[in-house]
């Protein structure tokens, strides 16, 4: 199955089933929990397959495949967030529609006041803290990975993530944090 | 209770990332002090509640995403924008008219030499049309040129005077500027006008510059002060 230096061929049927069954799952839960939707989720995740398929990537190892996808998947869907958070305000600009009805659309695949909360509050965490936390809890990678993918280092890693745990757990309140 | 141990120390902790002996040390401390227990049942849930809530794919609609992706990408050798691209063109054999390949070799290979031969021969060709006398001259010039010392304002006087004597003339500005001055000069010349190329705005003056494209003029001092001074 693999070639005859051992490197997984993007343009080769089964390397790519193999790199698709390695990363979707993970691909999926970071793209939408930044892009907050599954269908675009779905949609990104495929973008960047297809994207490493055109441009040809060969990976020494899946994990290789996994960090550069993440990265690409991780900024397509910071994007797609961002266009549609632009496009949502000027809309509510031209319609002058109420910010919370809007709102309420996408709480509905949220569940429960105290999972809303946190996500609420994931929000509000500066881009550099959540970027961790994300790859940390939906990305699945452990702090050497993170930083790999972040481009710092390990040790920056681990404070960034206590940092975002502390501001979150703040953020919710001291007694929520208990309730799961 | 000062002897607790950092607080992203626990952080680190539930994420499995503090190694083994730090790892049972932490656990044991944990275990007697209820802060450090607190911490930890602390950052656990705020890991567990931001996990919450997220769809995950199972492994039907894995496949179905698969099923879906397929039909949208399609394997790069069938796909125009992959045919476009280097690798096939460049595997693919090209035919070439002879003519267009003879053409391509006229204007790579002949046409430079041939360029190259006409400048290698031009000074033999001008020596050969111009006058004895004149060649003379500038065969003089050439050697004086070339036995000349290069003149700089900051010679020493003890070398100079050793040129001299070697027989080798101080090569000065006005030399220079006799040799290669666009307008006509003569012995005389006192002053130089070097312009240089406008490599660069040496000052404000945007007129001046604008002219400027390296011409080096000697001027007769009599001449250049003549009813402006």
């Amino acid at each position: 199955m693999l070639n005859n230096d051992g490197w997984l061929d993007s343009n080769d049927e089964a390397h790519f089933k193999a790199i698709y069954l390695a990363t979707m799952p993970v691909l999926f839960k970071i793209a939408i929990r930044i892009a907050g939707n599954e269908e675009a989720a779905e949609d990104l995740c495929h973008d960047c397959l297809i994207k490493m398929r055109e441009k040809a990537m060969r990976f020494p190892t899946a994990n290789d495949a996994k960090y550069w996808l993440i990265r690409v998947v991780k900024n397509a869907s910071l994007n797609y967030a961002k266009r549609k958070t632009r496009e949502r305000r000027a809309y509510e600009r031209a319609l002058k529609e109420d910010h919370r009805k809007s709102d309420s659309g996408e709480t509905e695949l949220l569940k429960g006041d105290a999972v809303k909360r946190v996500q609420d509050a994931l929000e509000r965490l500066p881009e550099n803290l959540r970027a961790v936390v994300q790859l940390k809890e939906y990305g699945e990678l452990n702090y050497k990975e993170i930083g790999r993918v972040l481009g710092i280092t390990e040790g920056n890693v681990k404070v960034r993530v206590f940092r975002a745990r502390e501001q979150l757990a703040k953020m919710i309140g001291e007694d929520d944090v208990y309730l799961p | 209770m000062s002897t607790c141990p950092d607080q992203d120390l626990y952080s680190a902790y539930v994420d499995g990332e503090v190694p083994s002996p730090w790892k049972e040390k932490l656990e044991a401390h944990a275990s007697k002090c209820p802060t450090c227990r607190r911490a930890v049942e602390r950052f656990a849930s705020v890991s567990a509640l931001v996990r919450s809530g997220v769809p995950e794919l199972s492994g039907d609609q894995l496949e179905a995403s698969f099923a879906r992706l397929s039909a949208r990408a399609v394997p790069a050798s069938a796909s125009p924008r992959a045919a476009r691209q280097l690798p096939d063109w460049f595997r693919a054999s090209i035919s070439v008219p002879l003519p267009a390949l003879a053409a391509v070799f006229l204007a790579a290979v002949i046409v430079p030499s041939l360029i190259v031969a006409r400048a290698s021969s031009s000074r033999d060709a001008y020596l050969a049309a111009t006058p004895a006398p004149i060649i003379q001259a500038v065969l003089a010039d050439e050697e004086s040129f070339r036995t000349s010392a290069v003149y700089s304002p900051d010679l020493p006087e003890v070398t100079a005077a050793a040129l001299t004597s070697a027989n080798r003339s101080i090569f000065r500005v006005v030399d220079f500027a006799n040799q290669y001055a666009r307008t006509a000069s003569d012995e005389s010349a006192e002053v130089i006008v070097i312009k240089l190329p406008r490599l660069a705005r040496f000052g404000l003056d945007d007129g001046h510059a604008a002219e400027a494209d390296g011409v080096i003029n000697a001027v007769n001092w009599n001449e250049a002060a003549g009813p402006g001074r």
